[in-house]
C-alpha cells in the first residue's frame, strides 16, 4: 500500500455533515455515500478487482473513507477504508484491498508510468527547532491497527530545560512540569475515550508523579542524568461511561518513566535525551463488560537539539 | 596525617569511580529498552508517504506539483491521521 500510495500528496481531513465549512471533495463523497441512507445488505463474494459501486458503497458504511482527486481537486474515486465481508476475495486483507483500490485510481488518472521510488522514512519534526518527539505503542493483540506507533512532536521550553538543568547532585521533579510531553503518553484509538455529548476525544487532563533526576556518570564530552519514577496519567472523562452513565471516579493509568538527558561540557542545559514509558492501559471491553490491561509503552527522543 | 589525607582522597576516588561505574549499567540498560521500544522503519512506514497537514495546502501542492491527492476522511469530531489519533 505504501508504494502504491507514493504518487500521492496524502492528508486528511475530519469533521460532520452540518459542519458549515465542508471542503467540496468531502462533500462529493458524502452526497453519494448518504444518498440512500444507510441499508447495510448481504454481499456477494467476488473473486476480481472491480471498483466498488455507489450501490455497494451503500450497502455497508464505515466512518472512514478514502478519497483521490486530481491535481485540480475533481474527485476521481473513492472507497470506504475498511474492507467488509463479501468484498474481494476473501482472504484479500485490509492492506491489499486499500492498494488495490489505489491502483485503481491510478490507473485512471494515468499515473502508472511515473517513478514508483519509495521515499525515506520522515518522520514529523518542528521545522529545525528543539523538540521531543514521543512514539507511542499500545501493544493490543486483538486490534492490530491500535498496535501502529503514534508519533507527536511538541517543543522544548526553556522552563522545561531549567527544570531538567545539571546538577551534580539528584533532586525531585513533578513529573506536572512535564505534561506537554507526557500528556501524549496514550493509546492511537481515541474513539473509546469521547465525551459523549461533545463526541470530542478526552485530552489528558493531569500528570502526577514524583521524579528522580541522578546524575548517571558520562559519556565522551558528555555529563549524563536519569529521570526516574512512576507517572500517572488521567484524562477528563470518567472511569466508566456511556450515553446514560457518568460515574465511577476519572480514568487513570500509570508507567514507569526513565529519560537519559545528556549535557555538553561546560552547559547546565542539556542537548539530548532518549526515554521509555512502560505502563499499562486498561481498556474497557464493551462486548465482554471487562478491563482488559494493555502494555503501553513509548520511546521518547528529542531533535534538533545539536545532539 | 599526610597518610591519612592521602588515603581519604584514595577512598573518595574509588568511591566516586564506583559510582561512575555503576551507573554505566543503568544508561546501557536504559539504551538497550528504547531501542527495543522504539519502532522500527517497517512500523513507521505511513511516514514513506508525502503527508501535509491540510487539504488546502495538499490541494495547493497539487495544483503546483501536477500530482493527485489522497484524502482520509473520518466521519468524527476527533482523529489526526498525520500523528495516528484516529
Amino acid at each position: 500500500m505504501v508504494r502504491a500510495l507514493q504518487p500521492y500528496i496524502v492528508t486528511s481531513w475530519h469533521g460532520h455533515r452540518n459542519d458549515p465549512d465542508l471542503p467540496e471533495a468531502v462533500q462529493t463523497v458524502w452526497q453519494e455515500k448518504f444518498a440512500a441512507g444507510h441499508k447495510p445488505r448481504p454481499r456477494q463474494l467476488k473473486k476480481t478487482f472491480e471498483p466498488r459501486s455507489p450501490e455497494e458503497h451503500r450497502q455497508r458504511q464505515s466512518n472512514v473513507d478514502i478519497a483521490i482527486l486530481d491535481s485540480e481537486g475533481n474527485v476521481v474515486h473513492w472507497f470506504d477504508a475498511f474492507k467488509h465481508a463479501g468484498r474481494g476475495p476473501a482472504a484479500q486483507t485490509l492492506a491489499a484491498y486499500t492498494a488495490g483500490e489505489i491502483q485503481f485510481a491510478t490507473s485512471q488518472l494515468a499515473l502508472t508510468s511515473r517513478p514508483r521510488r519509495v521515499r525515506p522514512v520522515v518522520l514529523p519534526d518542528l521545522a529545525g527547532a528543539p523538540a521531543v518527539r514521543i512514539l507511542c505503542t499500545l501493544e493490543d493483540d486483538r486490534m492490530l491497527a491500535y498496535s501502529a506507533p503514534t508519533v507527536e512532536v511538541v517543543p522544548i521550553t526553556g522552563t522545561e530545560r531549567e527544570l531538567l538543568a545539571w546538577s551534580s547532585k539528584a533532586r525531585t521533579v513533578d513529573a506536572a512540569e512535564l505534561k506537554s510531553w507526557l500528556s501524549q503518553i496514550y493509546p492511537p484509538g481515541v474513539m473509546e475515550r469521547t465525551n459523549p455529548q461533545t463526541k470530542e476525544a478526552y485530552r489528558i487532563e493531569s500528570v502526577e508523579g514524583a521524579l528522580t533526576l541522578t546524575p548517571a556518570g558520562r559519556r565522551g564530552k558528555h555529563r549524563l542524568m536519569i529521570l526516574a519514577g512512576t507517572i500517572t496519567l488521567t484524562d477528563e472523562g470518567s472511569k466508566n461511561f456511556s450515553e446514560d452513565h457518568f460515574s465511577d471516579g476519572p480514568f487513570s493509568y500509570d508507567g514507569k518513566l526513565e529519560i537519559l538527558l545528556a549535557y555538553p561540557e561546560g552547559s547546565d542545559s542539556f542537548s539530548g535525551l532518549r526515554g521509555v514509558f512502560d505502563g499499562i492501559y486498561p481498556r474497557l471491553d464493551r462486548m465482554h463488560n471487562q478491563q482488559r490491561n494493555i502494555p503501553l509503552r513509548a520511546a521518547i527522543e528529542s531533535i534538533d537539539t545539536d545532539s | 596525617m599526610r597518610a591519612l589525607v592521602s588515603l581519604f582522597v584514595v577512598l573518595l576516588t574509588t568511591l566516586t569511580a564506583t559510582a561512575a561505574v555503576a551507573s554505566e549499567p543503568s544508561v546501557r540498560q536504559l539504551l538497550a529498552r528504547y531501542d527495543t521500544i522504539r519502532p522500527d522503519d517497517d512500523q513507521l512506514a505511513m511516514y514513506r508517504l508525502d503527508w501535509v497537514d491540510s487539504l488546502a495546502d495538499a490541494q495547493d501542492l497539487a495544483l503546483l506539483d501536477n500530482r493527485p491527492v489522497c484524502l482520509v476522511v473520518i466521519h468524527a469530531r476527533y482523529g489526526d491521521i498525520t500523528s495516528g489519533h484516529c
